[in-house]
């Protein structure tokens, strides 16, 4: 409602104020070597998955029309070598990245979304409300993920969405107790008590007041998040419980163990897709791990 | 009769053997146009008046008697009609104005909080900013501080923030609890003669709470002085302040140095003691064990608010045995001032 203000002067202050501030973080958060380097590498690998129709022909990832020789190791025309059906490592690593990044987003996406609105919730009411909530978020948090997520897919039908609801209903709890902490402390402030006295509902308060404070922690979780979801996405596929007509870094090492490559020491099968899985969760780690210094200057000391 | 009428309040928190009554049994009228200011150390149970006007206490506190605001009860109102009345009706000065507000949200954005909750006003998000303007001059305040985050005001310009918002929805009653607590002694006397003046102007009543009896009583009509979730003693702010009658007043007031008066540097001497405990409150007067003037009817009689019978300009009582019948004693009223308690 202040957007559209008449004169232009406070407008190109305000701008030159935000560009200062985001000035003043991107400072802050190049001071952190190792988060340069996980953006760095989270701006690369998104650039390939993004341009990946560009480098690969759809054709080459399909089992009965690929061209290549079976099982060659790496050489000039193929440099991650071939899998059994004579398809490329290399195009199979890089269409992966697509379908890891979008699950491991979008599950994220779910669980913060279901953790932050639990974790507010439980905060804002108390009582038996907040009870309620986190015997629930406790029961989430006994239960083994994994089991529950393998239980989720395979109730529902097979598709990249299953593995996204399975992922985002089984790892909120985490989030939803962290938010639910900042609430508190949020809530104890006393703007709350003046933003009550206004005559405010419990929906305002939650949504204009806790949300905002809450925001920047939520931003953290969800960057250490991505990296738990597309691990979990990769263990989901692996497992054989993922869509079997998409690519998928997990997929791609079932296959290779279904072609006995561990076995018959065929490591351009097996290492190329591990390493990008582990490449990509440690890239969101190391960024997370620096945004959460820079938007709580108490780690930044140590 | 119309304003905020406050009869026979009690606020008991908790229940059971754990109870504790902080307010027990407080009238107070606040007529429009009219300001009454209360006084009292921390833990007298000013605030907690202040918090039951707009039913802003803990689910814990349990709230007895009558509370009207406009002749409409607030104590027995409905959810709905409560947040309703929550800033039209009255409003709120908070303590700390650096805390009151949102660090994040804009103050403009913020002053127009109640405006948008209460009432969607017919131009739009254009009306709404011009009342926004119009709240901010009347603070003396730049249209352009409305574009400002909090952190970028000073504590007074901050405090005039909240008083703009307390004006926003022509509230009938401001209750202005320690609503200088945290400014120096300058800016403290521009926000009490700006709060003062804008009530006259608009003819709300305000009900403002401190612990220094001296602003109250330079800015105020009438004063109570609040002891132990009490008053103990009600009257015409500037006779109350000048002629004490109950010895806890004298005290308070003798907490403060008096300028210009070169027997005032000696002075500045607190009251001996704490506050009682009011889960254990004593037989009789709760103030009876501080008092350098108790006697022995004090620990038996319960004393309510007699009318002090020597009155030049308005009504005035206290709770004390010695309005009622002074005892064949020299004058206690210099009687303090000469003990020396250092």
């Amino acid at each position: 409602m202040s957007r559209d203000l008449p004169a232009r002067r406070p407008r190109a202050l305000a701008w030159q104020r935000r560009r200062r501030a985001l000035a003043e973080f991107w400072v802050e958060f190049r001071a952190n070597r190792a988060g340069v380097v996980g953006l760095g590498a989270l701006l690369a690998i998104g650039l390939i998955a993004l341009g990946a129709p560009l480098l690969i022909d759809t054709d080459e990832l399909s089992v009965t029309r690929a061209t290549g020789p079976i099982l060659d190791p790496p050489s000039l025309s193929y440099p991650l070598g071939t899998d059994d059906a004579g398809r490329s490592v290399l195009d199979l690593v890089i269409w992966g990245a697509r379908v890891s990044l979008t699950v491991g987003f979008l599950a994220t996406l779910v669980s913060v979304t279901v953790g932050s609105l639990v974790g507010i919730v439980a905060g804002h009411f108390g009582g038996w409300v907040a009870n309620v909530l986190m015997r629930v978020t406790d029961w989430f948090i006994v239960v083994p993920m994994l089991v529950l997520a393998i239980a989720l897919a395979a109730v529902l039908s097979r598709s990249t969405l299953t593995i996204v609801i399975a992922i985002g209903l089984t790892a909120w709890p985490p989030t939803a107790r962290v938010v639910r902490a900042q609430t508190l402390a949020v809530e104890a402030r006393p703007y709350i008590e003046r933003a009550r006295a206004l005559g405010a509902g419990h929906v305002h308060i939650m949504t204009r007041h806790v949300l905002p404070n809450v925001m920047p922690l939520v931003l953290a979780q969800t960057t250490l998040l991505v990296a738990s979801a597309i691990i979990a996405e990769s263990t989901l596929a692996f497992l054989g419980l993922g869509d079997p007509t998409v690519v998928s870094w997990g997929g791609i090492i079932q296959d290779a163990r279904g072609a006995g490559a561990v076995s018959a020491g065929l490591w351009w099968y097996v290492l190329p897709p591990g390493i990008a899985i582990a490449a990509v969760a440690l890239s969101f780690t190391l960024c997370g791990r620096a945004l959460e210094r820079v938007l709580n200057p108490r780690l930044r000391e140590r | 009769m119309s304003g905020l009428v406050i009869r026979n309040l009690c606020v008991t928190y908790g229940s059971g053997d754990r109870s504790v009554p902080a307010v027990r049994g407080v009238d107070v009228d606040v007529l429009p146009g009219a300001t009454v200011g209360v006084a009292g150390e921390s833990g007298c149970g000013k605030s907690t008046v202040a918090l039951a006007v707009l039913r802003l206490l803990p689910r814990t506190a349990q709230i007895t008697g009558q509370l009207q605001i406009e002749d409409e009860d607030v104590l027995t109102m409905r959810w709905g009609r409560l947040r309703a009345v929550r800033w039209a009706g009255a409003s709120i000065v908070f303590q700390g104005a650096m805390h009151s507000l949102n660090p994040v949200h804009r103050v403009g954005d913020q002053i127009a909080e109640p405006i948008l909750l209460h009432a969607s006003p017919p131009g739009g998000a254009g009306s709404t900013r011009t009342r926004v303007d119009t709240l901010l001059e009347q603070v003396g305040l730049a249209r352009q501080h409305a574009r400002s985050y909090p952190h970028e005001l000073s504590g007074g310009q901050r405090q005039r923030v909240m008083i703009a918002m307390a004006l926003a929805c022509d509230p009938r009653i401001i209750v202005a609890d320690e609503p200088t607590t945290a400014l120096d002694v300058m800016i403290q006397a521009q926000i009490l003669r700006l709060l003062g003046r804008l009530v006259r102007e608009h003819g709300i009543g305000l009900m403002m709470i401190s612990h220094d009896l001296s602003v109250l009583a330079h800015t105020c009509d009438r004063l109570m002085v609040m002891y132990a979730g009490r008053v103990v003693e009600e009257g015409p702010a500037q006779e109350v302040f000048r002629a004490p009658r109950h010895p806890y007043s004298v005290g308070l007031r003798a907490a403060f140095p008096t300028i210009g008066d070169p027997g005032a540097r000696r002075r500045p001497h607190g009251l001996p003691g704490d506050p009682p405990d009011p889960a254990a409150l004593p037989t009789g007067c709760s103030f009876r064990p501080r008092c350098d003037v108790s006697e022995g009817r004090c620990a038996t009689v319960d004393p309510v608010l007699w009318p002090v019978p020597d009155v030049h300009t308005g009504p005035r009582a206290a709770a004390c045995v010695r309005v009622l019948s002074p005892t064949p004693e020299p004058e206690h009223g210099n009687v303090v001032e000469e003990t020396d308690t250092l």
